[in-house]
């Protein structure tokens, strides 16, 4: 570039860039200080904001992952585990719920559809999900799709066929066609495990990745889970399932107003996820409120008799013992997703299940909602933490300018005698504080993102939890409110600068 | 263009709080493309009487006018704004802004004058440090410069916005006699070119053949007065002002000297010192 050119440049610059180019210049002049400034001021925003985008993003995370399943049924005893076990494929299995109890369900004119659940076994630590295809069939409320789309291959027909979750398929490295042999209980063993080596699965279909849990998992019919564990009585129980496992879908229930009740009940129970979430419905009060209505509901012998004892909760009390136990017991399942045809028959079903001693019905977001509750006083003290932080970046703001303002005053001094008025002194300072807030809020934005992106990363590598980050105008506003503090931090440095006598700080008295 | 009247600075003294005169000027007058010199001891007020002309110091008593206007009532504000357009300092020690290029020293007294815009902005900086010799150093940082370099950014800086009246503190002071005679030379002539009145204060005494008309300044206080200094070929003649103020009207070269007294317009002789007032 020409010389000329390049001094038209250089001067064009400030030119154009007037007061904020002399800000900047300033700010340039003490590069070093500048720099640790917007270190400082960067660190305070990208803790602060990987904390709430990682809070929320572990809620949003564990609340998407709930969208497609509705009410859980499954053996008393912690909820919590019930819906984590299920799916969230954490935590250990409660005990089997035994086929009468969901054949009376199944049985049950009010329900729509059921899609059992049978866990522990994995391969290779990726649990082993057994169901049928009607897990398949599962969408969020409102959605057209179904929440677990194939990326390759086709849903499995037969015992012994696999369909596995994305994360599942990229770290086990198995593709379609290839087979494995799973291991017995939910961890992966130091040794390798091939406790079912008689009972190899083929992978059929690989799911494309949700974001959720299901993508860690392995999903088989649940035919096949019994039959490696050697159990019995599924076939006489299990109306419509054959010997060699056809028909899985026999457990959905053939109505006609099946699909119809389908939508109706998703738009349901987003409302009553909704509620839950947002009303933090305790499950136990709840149940006690359905208890008074217990004597007018419709039994319809589901495991509740006038004894309050029945044949299921026989069966189930001697399946209250560990998983290993199971073997060569009457076949179940861990847990059932029950969609009745109606909200109300959802309602009634709940509290009748829950009133019975067999099982216990939850809604994954009341689940969910209790548990951010017990979060939430945890988020409290990080969101205190923050607003430290951030209250130490803003004095770290002030700080810095008083301490720039008070080694610049000659240097604003001169400024003023050749020609530079009070208030565009003080313009300067303001100016000044704008540039360094501005950049660590970027820096700090920046580095937010990375950080939390490698949480979310090694969240989701570590656990089937997914971090679901997401751009928020709640973060754009946290920035913008540590930027306007700084700025109005730099109103002190900026008065003291406005007062900048020139013969005094020229040593021209 | 210039016309100060009874100017006087008084300092409260750091021990006893009492105020100490350090400067009065009875009359000084300096008219358009006039260049005078401030000649006189140390301490006899002479950068205090810049620095109260440009409106850096307020005068403890006194008129300043400077194109009939007066400058004395204004506000802080308005005199900045009178410096800016209308005179040009070349400080003693320069104050260049240290992070600034030369080119950039210039351009942001422009700035803040609001001189000219965009280009023209940028030509005329460019112009006056070619002016002074500097069109090889226009990005050069002041700490990059020697200081015969710094001081001719400050020149073109005086310059850049067309003042009606330049002036220079000890300009001379930082540089060797052979420097000495080269800037004086330069800042006249530019001073000249730019259709500038030149006030400028100095020790040196080589300096004065330069100007047009000298004015000393001996001290404030009882007793002080002006003594006559000739500028090349001058012979003067005196001319009583009406506050006692002595002016010499040069001839020969054209040199014309003011002689500056105390209050009271009597002339009882130099160097005596300040006086403190109860």
């Amino acid at each position: 570039m020409p010389q000329f050119l390049a001094e038209q440049q250089k001067g064009l610059v400030l030119q154009a860039m007037s007061i904020l180019s002399i800000a900047w210049r300033n700010l340039m002049n003490r590069k070093l200080q500048t720099a640790l400034a917007v270190l400082i001021i960067s660190l305070g925003i990208a803790m602060t904001l990987s904390v709430i985008m990682l809070t929320s993003g572990i809620r949003d995370g564990i609340a998407e992952a709930s969208k497609p399943y509705g009410m859980l049924v499954g053996s008393k005893g912690s909820a919590n585990q019930l819906v984590f076990n299920t799916i969230y494929l954490m935590d250990t299995p409660l005990a089997n719920l035994p086929l009468s109890y969901v054949e009376q369900l199944r049985q049950d004119e009010r329900v729509a559809r059921i899609v059992p659940f049978g866990l522990g076994d994995h391969y290779r630590g990726y649990r082993i999900v057994g169901t049928t295809e009607a897990f398949f069939e599962l969408r969020s409320p409102s959605a057209d799709e179904p929440y677990f789309q194939l990326q390759e291959g086709r849903v499995f027909k037969e015992p012994f066929e696999a369909v596995i979750g994305q994360r599942a398929a990229r770290a086990t490295g198995l593709s379609i066609g290839d087979t494995f042999t799973s291991g017995h209980g939910v961890v992966e063993a130091i040794e390798e495990d091939h406790a079912h080596a008689a009972h190899p699965y083929t992978v059929v279909g690989i799911l494309k990745a949700t974001g959720a849990p299901a993508d860690a998992g392995i999903f088989v019919p649940i035919s096949s889970y019994w039959i490696s564990h050697g159990q019995h009585g599924w076939e006489e129980k299990w109306g419509g399932l054959s010997q060699n496992g056809d028909h899985l879908d026999g457990l959905i229930r053939e109505s006609d107003h099946a699909e119809a009740a389908d939508q109706k009940l998703a738009d349901d129970m987003e409302v009553v996820n909704g509620m839950q979430m947002s009303v933090h419905v305790a499950q136990g009060s709840t149940q006690e409120s359905n208890h008074a209505e217990d004597g007018e509901q419709d039994h319809h012998n589901l495991g509740v008799s006038e004894g309050g004892r029945t044949e299921a909760d026989d069966v189930s009390a001697a399946n209250v013992q560990t998983q290993d136990s199971h073997d060569e017991a009457e076949a179940g399942v861990t847990a059932l997703l029950v969609q009745p045809d109606s909200y109300m028959h959802l309602m009634q079903l709940y509290a009748q299940i829950n009133n019975g001693q067999t099982a216990q019905a939850v809604f994954p977001g009341q689940v969910l909602a209790r548990l951010f509750d017990m979060l939430g006083s945890g988020e409290q003290a990080w969101s205190y933490i923050s607003a430290l932080i951030l209250g130490m970046t803003v004095l770290t703001i002030l700080l810095f300018m008083y301490h720039s303002t008070l080694e610049k005053r000659r240097h604003m001094a001169i400024m003023r005698a050749i020609g530079a008025g009070r208030l565009r002194i003080f313009a300067l300072v303001i100016l000044e504080a704008a540039w360094v807030t501005a950049l660590g809020a970027a820096a700090g934005a920046g580095l937010s993102y990375v950080l939390s992106s490698t949480a979310a990363w090694y969240i989701g590598q570590h656990s089937t939890l997914s971090v679901l980050l997401a751009f928020s105008w709640e973060h754009v506003g946290l920035i913008a409110i540590v930027w306007a503090s700084g700025v109005a931090a730099a109103v002190l440095p900026a008065i003291i600068a406005y007062r900048t006598e020139i013969a005094a700080n020229l040593q021209l008295n | 263009m210039l016309e100060l009247r009874k100017i006087s600075k008084y300092y409260p003294t750091a021990d006893t709080g009492r105020m100490l005169q350090v400067l009065y000027l009875e009359v000084l007058k300096v008219r358009a493309n006039e260049k005078v010199a401030l000649v006189g001891p140390s301490g006899s007020g002479k950068s205090t009487l810049l620095n109260i002309i440009a409106g850096i110091i307020r005068p403890t008593t006194g008129s300043i006018k400077l194109n009939g206007q007066e400058l004395t009532g204004l506000s802080e504000k308005a005199w900045d704004r009178v410096r800016t357009l209308n005179i040009g300092y070349v400080f003693q020690n320069f104050y260049l802004l240290p992070g600034f290029s030369a080119l950039e020293n210039v351009l942001l007294a422009m700035q803040f004058a609001g001189t000219l815009m965009g280009k023209e902005r940028i030509e005329r900086a460019r112009e006056l440090l070619c002016r002074v010799g500097l069109e090889a150093r226009l990005h050069h940082r002041p700490h990059q410069l020697s200081n015969g370099e710094q001081q001719r950014v400050a020149i073109a800086r005086a310059l850049a916005n067309e003042p009606c009246l330049v002036m220079a503190d000890e300009p001379t002071a930082n540089l060797d006699a052979a420097n000495a005679s080269l800037m004086i030379e330069l800042l006249t002539e530019v001073c000249a070119e730019q259709g500038a009145a030149l006030l400028l204060s100095t020790h040196d005494h080589s300096l004065l053949r330069y100007m047009d008309r000298t004015v000393h300044l001996a001290g404030a206080g009882t007793g002080t007065a002006g003594v006559a200094g000739n500028g090349p070929g001058a012979a003067g003649t005196a001319v009583a002002a009406d506050t006692g103020t002595t002016v010499v009207t040069g001839a020969g070269n054209g040199a014309r000297e003011v002689r500056a007294a105390v209050s009271g317009g009597a002339a009882e002789g130099a160097g005596v010192a300040s006086h403190v007032h109860p």
